[in-house]
């Protein structure tokens, strides 16, 4: 929702695929790669016989459909085998992005600079998830482990970036939130944990799984962990919304389990002070100390 | 001691995942086909994956060794192992991997080979499956034939009961529909499932090709 409210305000078109199917996402390459190729090869020939390219706004999609493009437009016998398989032939004419990179990259971050509605120093961690800029891809867009688009993004709209490596692209688990659901809570446990060490009052993330298992499994988290942890979750279209003044019906935030009315009142409803840059655990290079990031 | 008499003492014992009777060196080669990047052979065992893996406190035997099962041809343990449905595919080994081994695309192959073989006993590995059957019926995703499939194969009532109250928060916010989507050409998908395993046939091997 609030991605399409964006797209209008900044000037992109939008335009549906016409049919398109689901890529299958992480589950199909666990079971059949060539298919998880072809799934993805349909809606990448429908992009390309409408003239376009796909934004993807969830990271797990936009890494599946990125992916078999790049394999199919290198691997002429790969190609071969998908396009006997398909109605429509993938001829490699179009390209995958995700929309905090078309932000980012097409539209640039001038067209944001000095926003009618500033963030006015929220605290946002920036929550990146893990293949979004991994694995690289031929052309990449942000650092594998320290990506800095998204820290960007949110200075531009006047929100205090907590610092939040190496957990940005630590991942959340969403792959397994319904199979190894304790899995998923313990990861993103971890997440909301680290944020709220680092003075978070909110994450701002850039696919709708990270959302669902930071936002929908918060209150398992608050359980297992024994504390309050009130971190609403923003994909990151939200934020940039509220910032551009539009109108907060036409966001979605109503649709979030963790209300960001509290954290909103905050920065907007009420002075808040400038913290200091030395908060617990912080180094001066910007990097949280206090948190165990030893595996398992 | 007189020399050729007796036996050497050994002062420590070097234990080996499981007692591997059966092992297949045509294992690695059938990996190596769905898997497309540098040659497992490269890896020298380092242990940089399984430093940077976030499920491996999970794990039976941990990524770093899954590889040398691989290359040593422990397809059984392998394939009949929960390690590989534990991987959460986030490519931190893949990003890490001081030889360039796209690990996570291993793991990939080695479940879609568990499937394929019969031998996947995890919950993620239904999942995978049930969402492939919902998806190639609709064209698009339906949460609540997947679910209903899905715990009907679990059987666990306990996550059954866990899952009711974030499944009701989503349906009232409007997250997720009764009713399913599903696209104009739907049996599209089914098709396209059926020209790819007919040409996997064709082709001879009897496992997944890439």
């Amino acid at each position: 929702m609030s991605w399409r409210a964006v797209c209008e305000a900044v000037g992109i078109e939008l335009v549906e695929m016409e049919d398109w199917s689901c890529c299958g996402t992480v589950h199909v390459t666990s079971v059949d790669r060539l298919l998880s190729l072809a799934l993805a090869a349909r809606n990448l020939a429908i992009a390309e016989a409408m003239g376009l390219e796909i934004a993807a706004p969830c990271s797990g999609c936009y890494k599946n459909l990125r992916v078999a493009n790049e394999a199919l437009k290198t691997d002429a016998e790969l190609r071969a085998k998908v396009n006997a398989c398909l109605p429509r032939p993938f001829q490699g004419s179009t390209a995958v992005k995700h929309p905090l990179y078309i932000i980012l990259d097409d539209v640039g971050l001038e067209a944001l600079g000095d926003p009618p509605r500033p963030l006015n120093g929220l605290r946002v961690a920036p929550y990146y998830g893990c293949v979004l800029t991994r694995p690289a891809a031929a052309e990449p867009v942000d650092h594998p482990e320290d990506p800095q688009g998204l820290d960007r993004l949110l200075r531009t709209l006047g929100a205090k970036v907590v610092p939040y490596y190496p957990a940005k692209t630590k991942c959340c688990g969403g792959a397994v939130l319904l199979s190894h659901t304790d899995v998923a809570v313990d990861l993103t446990g971890k997440l909301l944990k680290q944020a709220k060490e680092v003075g978070a009052q909110c994450l701002a993330v850039a696919c709708p799984m990270c959302q669902m298992a930071l936002d929908a499994y918060q209150s398992r988290v608050e359980k297992q962990l024994g504390e309050r942890l009130d971190l609403p979750i923003f994909y990151f279209t939200q934020l940039i919304g509220l910032a551009l003044g539009i109108d907060e019906g036409r966001l979605g935030l109503g649709r979030l389990m963790v209300s960001p009315s509290k954290a909103l009142a905050e920065v907007w409803g009420s002075k808040v002070g400038e913290r200091t840059g030395l908060e617990r655990g912080d180094r001066p290079n910007g990097n949280s100390a206090s948190f165990d990031w030893r595996p398992g | 001691m007189e020399s050729g008499a007796g036996e050497l003492q050994p002062a420590a014992r070097i234990s080996v995942a499981g007692t591997a009777r059966d092992l297949d060196p045509q294992f690695k080669d059938e990996v190596a086909a769905l898997y497309a990047g540098p040659s497992l052979a490269l890896c020298c065992q380092c242990g940089t994956c399984s430093g940077s893996c976030p499920t491996v406190g999970r794990m039976e035997y941990s990524p770093r060794r899954i590889m040398h099962m691989v290359l040593l041809g422990m397809a059984d343990e392998v394939l009949r192992s929960h390690d590989i449905w534990f991987c959460v595919s986030c490519y931190s080994c893949s990003a890490r991997c001081p030889q360039g081994i796209e690990i996570a695309d291993v793991m990939a192959a080695l479940r879609s080979l568990s499937i394929a073989k019969g031998l996947a006993r995890d919950p993620e590995a239904t999942f995978s499956s049930t969402f492939l059957e919902v998806l190639k019926r609709h064209g698009r995703m339906y949460e609540p034939e997947v679910l209903a499939r899905y715990f009907a194969a679990e059987v666990n009532l306990g996550a059954i009961l866990k899952m009711a109250p974030v499944g009701l928060r989503m349906f009232r916010k409007g997250k997720i529909g009764l009713r399913p989507e599903r696209i104009e050409n739907a049996e599209e998908l089914a098709e396209i499932a059926a020209r790819i395993t007919s040409a996997r046939s064709r082709g001879g091997s009897g496992g997944q090709e890439p």
